[in-house]
């Protein structure tokens, strides 16, 4: 009788989840917002030449992404607590190791999809809007370029760390509200009032990622640093309790 | 009251084996056991019962046998090895449990799938399992549709895909029609009578009373009965399998 395939329980995360509606309605949100707030920046300055503006088009787009690749993590590990389809996983793969890290690399996957996807339409906006003003869009300059490849890396790095938070608070809207709380409210007053505090969250390190032009934060690749280790611990913290508990 | 742990007769190999299982909740000075010290066994070719209140603790024995919840003590072994040891665990185990375990967003086809894709199932196994439950033509329908007594067929579907010959199952007969248990009757007798083992819970023993060839009651967590329906009832002195269950639960009988 063979054993069990790694890849066949890789194969079957992935099915599971875009079978369903809510990575495909999430991404479609996330392209919507990611063009929405690219033309909400482009649109309050005058000045279409100045590299900053470029940067901060980018920038817009790419945090709308990450934000609904975190969610894309947390919605697929809590779905799998909420309608007990963890359960069917475990009967069919019972050391606990192998569906969490099919559901982290699964977890990856759509985060790369969602940063792919959110990359290309923050370059199409800004470049049609740039080409709607007679201004010349440089797809290939470096600002482009490294906001491309930091949201290409923070869109996985997000929706891995929100697969690992799932596996810890395992109800939906307590992920889910909890991790937005936390990025959205508890986080900006922080990077604000305590920059020094502040830049090293995950927030704001997931921005510094994506070539953010806000001299406060840390460096695109030292952010990107911080962010793994913060990713790695959640995954670390998440498989711990995951292998000792009852599902 | 002394209760006859292991069965009075000899079983050879014994499909499931469970050996001082506990399961205990809180600090270590206040403790709950929702499963106190469980041992029996549950042999091939056989319909076993298991018996007992709703909070008695079978859902959570059903669930510390196939690895979902972790024992504080003791050991299930099935058919040689620890669950999660099996190599292939749906192809020696199918188990049905207290939720159905499909995303409401998939259909019936799909959560087959899922489950077929990471077992290495062949998909026409689905095909053939959806026609045995009875599901064919509802199978491209979206699992949130179901009846309750749709979804139990489809719970059973996934426990079979496999082709496995123990099935450990948390109240199958839940939400389904009088046709339906009857249907249910028919299948796990002829599971039984093909060599399975059969390891089925209820808490109202009327929808199986007539099937199961062995009973094991909890009652408190503890095992209070193991043994043959037929021995049950001479023990207790009862004509009913509900009245004798009733009797070794409520104390009311000793061996």
């Amino acid at each position: 009788m063979n054993k069990l395939s790694g890849r066949d329980v890789l194969r079957a995360e992935i099915y599971a989840l875009w079978a369903t509606a809510t990575p495909r309605v999430l991404l479609g949100s996330s392209i919507v917002m990611a063009a929405i707030s690219a033309v909400a920046n482009l649109s309050a300055v005058d000045d279409l030449a100045d590299d900053d503006i470029l940067a901060l088009a980018m920038h817009a787009s790419t945090v709308a992404t990450m934000i609904f690749s975190v969610v894309a993590g947390l919605v697929s590990t809590t779905a799998g607590f909420r309608y007990g389809s963890i359960d069917q996983r475990l009967l069919t793969s019972p050391t606990r190791t192998i569906p969490f890290a099919a559901k982290v690399v699964g977890s990856a996957f759509t985060g790369l999809v969602f940063g792919a996807v959110g990359a290309a339409t923050a370059v199409v906006v800004t470049a049609a809007y740039f080409s709607a003003n007679d201004v010349d869009f440089d797809a290939s300059s470096p600002l482009v370029v490294n906001a491309v490849l930091g949201i290409l890396l923070a869109a996985p790095l997000y929706a891995v760390g929100g697969s690992a938070i799932g596996f810890m608070a395992r109800s939906q809207p307590l992920a889910i509200g909890g991790t937005l709380a936390w990025l959205m409210v508890v986080e900006p007053p922080l990077i604000i009032g305590l920059p020094e505090v502040g830049k090293w969250l995950p927030g704001a390190t997931g921005v510094a990622l994506t070539n953010s032009p806000d001299p406060g934060l840390l460096g695109q690749v030292s952010g990107g640093l911080v962010l793994a280790l913060f990713v790695s611990f959640v995954v670390g913290l998440a498989v711990s309790r995951f292998s000792v508990s009852d599902v | 009251m002394s209760v006859p742990v292991i069965s009075e007769h000899a079983i050879p190999r014994p499909a499931i084996s469970v050996r001082g299982l506990t399961k205990s909740f809180g600090d270590p000075e206040g403790r709950a056991h929702a499963v106190d010290d469980a041992s029996f066994d549950v042999p091939f070719g056989s319909i076993t019962g298991f018996i007992g209140a709703n909070g008695s603790g079978k859902t959570t024995t059903m669930r510390m046998i196939v690895g979902l919840a972790i024992p504080t003590s003791g050991t299930v072994i099935i058919d040689g090895q620890r669950y999660r040891d099996l190599p292939r665990p749906r192809a020696r185990v199918g188990a049905v449990l207290d939720e159905l375990g499909a995303h409401p967003g998939l259909t019936a086809y799909q959560h087959l799938k899922v489950i077929a894709i990471e077992a290495g199932v062949s998909m026409s196994a689905i095909d053939r399992t959806l026609e045995v439950v009875g599901l064919t033509d509802a199978r491209f329908r979206k699992v949130r549709t179901y009846s309750t007594g749709m979804k139990q067929r489809l719970s059973l579907a996934a426990s079979m895909l496999d082709e496995p010959n123990i099935f450990v199952l948390d109240e199958p007969a839940s939400g389904l029609d009088p046709m339906g248990i009857r249907w249910l009757r028919e299948l796990l007798r002829r599971r039984a009578d093909e060599g399975a083992a059969v390891f089925v819970s209820t808490h109202q023993l009327a929808e199986l009373a007539s099937l199961v060839d062995r009973v094991v009651v909890i009652d408190s967590g503890r095992i209070v009965a193991n043994e043959s329906s037929t021995t049950l009832l001479e023990r207790t002195g009862e004509n009913r399998l509900e009245d004798a269950v009733f009797a070794i639960s409520s104390g009311v009988a000793t061996s």
